[in-house]
């Protein structure tokens, strides 16, 4: 039995030291609370999570189903807006903004990956990355030369004309990755980018995620069972029942081999 | 260049939202079919029964008309001149045999005289002034006068034809049911209005519920669109464009059939009477009647999916497990 091949630690860079001034936190959240009306329960999701995130750091949030994660994640995303506190993307305060304003702030500032990789399925690769460029007002020669870059970055250079029914898991998840890249935003939200991918699939989107993020400065957020994450983020945020119960940097994570301590009763990934 | 991108970022989205509206049609071209083929054939039942109302009712004001028409009144001045003229010839053939009724009848003298065996020429004509061995002496002695005797009646015959249309068609009319008095028109009205009204109807729900069904399917494709910065008003253009589609082919489908269809139909019951007094023109207002009706019924089916896909939340893409 072969072991999967291990991602090596790489020194975190410098813009993970403590910043000198606001403008180096891409997402700021301060006791952010989040309740659902389920007919006559109210659910708390988030019960007070205040954290800050630094321009091109690698955050992974790791927390058991039901734990608030997917919805902490929302609100980061400028998915879904608190019922109480604050949430800043880029300093701005994602309640205050209109449809329209959100829409821009998806489009530019935010890339999205998600586990079932969510590539538009009458459309070709190229296409797919070529969308948000569109949204975001790009005319179309622009568009296709930026996404043909793009995708050739991804190494898919040879499948752009290749419909997502065509591709298999990890290709589709790398064009998502192209696509999310498409519009050079400040975030990357991936929401478990590696769920529905194999071990070795799975390590290399890692791996690419990892470049990019080192290459491009750009912030990257994940939400994640998958703990190959752990080793190329710069910090682990551990939510558990709608509170954050810790915040690891990596050098303080000891990975042994099938155990991470500190990850207390996980679904068995 | 600020006027550029702006423009860029109203047109482009369109014409993105034209090119996916089509490619999603494509992709599910069964059930597409199934929803333009309920527009068609309601939108054919409004046209066939808008055109032959008006087919029917041209030909009955030129039923009613035709005895005041300059042709008919021609015609009939031509009648009269044409029985003269018959009567003088009819005459002249019992002179002609009086004078020869001692002859011996030969029996191949009418054929190689008229052309036709006896018999069949009296059928034809409808009966002979004379006896048939009379005639057959005529033929005979003065084939020519038998020659003009037979043209003429064979005028006489054509004219009262032409003359008689009028009554063949009203007879005609009524014997296959078409309404007459203004009580049958109105009542047949009324009926007509109602099957239609259902016809619209089924197609409109065969609309609402194949929008919603795609609507429903795509709600992971709609939520990311949302994510990579799409504004509500490009979804709810994506599905407007995508119903229009099914909607313009299957309402010009739809026209042409009904039209070809009741005018083919009023065609083998009255020949070319139906063009006699097409009105043109009402036509034409009906065609775009009918177009009006189509586009409504289209847009009013993919109006609630529309704004059900717009108001979905992109927080629908992602995992709905957990």
């Amino acid at each position: 039995m072969t072991t999967p091949p291990t991602i090596p630690p790489t020194t975190p860079p410098a813009a993970t030291a403590r910043p000198t001034s606001l403008t180096e936190y891409t997402v700021r959240t301060i006791d952010v609370k989040r309740e659902y009306r389920m007919g006559t329960e109210v659910v708390k999701a988030l019960k007070g999570v205040t954290l800050s995130i630094n321009r091109g750091e690698y955050i992974s949030i790791m927390g058991p189903s039901g734990s608030g994660k997917s919805t902490l994640f929302n609100m980061i995303g400028g998915l879904d807006k608190p019922s109480e506190g604050k949430v800043y993307i880029d300093e701005v305060d994602i309640a205050q903004l209109d449809s329209y304003e959100l829409a821009w702030m998806r489009c530019r500032k935010i890339g999205y990956i998600f586990q079932t990789f969510n590539l538009i399925p009458v459309m070709t690769a190229l296409e797919n990355v070529m969308l948000p460029m569109v949204f975001a007002g790009l005319n179309t020669a622009d568009a296709q030369d930026k996404a043909r870059d793009i995708l050739t970055r991804v190494e898919l250079g040879h499948r752009l004309k290749n419909k997502p029914s065509e591709m298999s898991g990890g290709q589709q998840q790398r064009v998502a990755i192209a696509r999310a890249f498409a519009n050079d935003p400040a975030i990357i939200l991936a929401d478990e980018p590696t769920g529905n991918l194999d071990l070795n699939t799975g390590t290399l989107i890692i791996k690419l995620l990892r470049d990019l993020n080192r290459e491009k400065g750009v912030t990257i957020i994940s939400a994640t069972h998958d703990h190959k994450m752990l080793a190329v983020s710069d910090r682990i945020i551990w939510i558990r029942d709608g509170r954050c119960d810790k915040i690891q940097n990596r050098e303080d994570l000891k990975i042994e081999v099938g155990t991470i301590e500190g990850a207390g009763d996980e679904d068995a990934h | 260049m600020a006027q550029g991108v702006v423009q860029r970022q109203i047109s482009l989205p369109t014409s993105k939202a034209v090119e996916i509206a089509y490619k999603s049609i494509r992709q599910r071209l069964s059930r597409s079919l199934v929803v333009t083929s309920g527009i068609v054939l309601a939108l054919a039942f409004l046209m066939s029964i808008l055109v032959s109302e008006a087919v029917i009712g041209s030909i009955r004001q030129w039923v009613a008309e035709s005895s005041k028409s300059p042709q008919f009144i021609e015609l009939r001045q031509k009648q009269a001149d044409v029985e003269t003229q018959l009567a003088d010839r009819a005459a002249k053939l019992k002179a002609i045999a009086a004078g020869v009724a001692d002859l011996p009848v030969d029996p191949k003298a009418f054929e190689s005289a008229t052309g036709s065996p006896l018999d069949k020429l009296r059928k034809t004509l409808g009966g002979f002034p004379i006896s048939n061995d009379d005639m057959t002496r005529v033929a005979a002695t003065d084939p020519v006068a038998l020659r003009a005797w037979t043209d003429t009646v064979r005028q006489s015959l054509a004219i009262r034809e032409t003359l008689t249309v009028p009554q063949r068609i009203e007879a005609q009319m009524k014997a296959s049911g078409v309404p007459s008095t203004p009580l049958e028109i109105e009542n047949n009205k009324i009926q007509k209005r109602w099957l239609v009204g259902l016809a619209l109807l089924v197609a409109f729900v065969g609309i609402l519920n194949a929008m919603l069904m795609s609507v429903t399917e795509r709600f992971r494709e709609i939520g990311t669109m949302k994510c990579l910065g799409a504004l509500d008003s490009f979804i709810i253009k994506l599905f407007l464009i995508e119903s229009l589609f099914q909607g313009i082919t299957g309402t010009i489908i739809g026209v042409c059939l009904g039209l070809g269809l009741s005018l083919a139909a009023s065609y083998a019951s009255y020949g070319s009477y139906t063009f006699v007094n097409l009105p043109w023109g009402d036509l034409a207002v009906y065609f775009g009647i009918c177009f009006v009706v189509g586009m409504g019924l289209t847009v009013a089916g993919a109006v609630y999916p529309a704004w059900q896909a717009a108001r979905m939340q992109p927080i629908e893409a992602m995992r709905s497990d957990n």
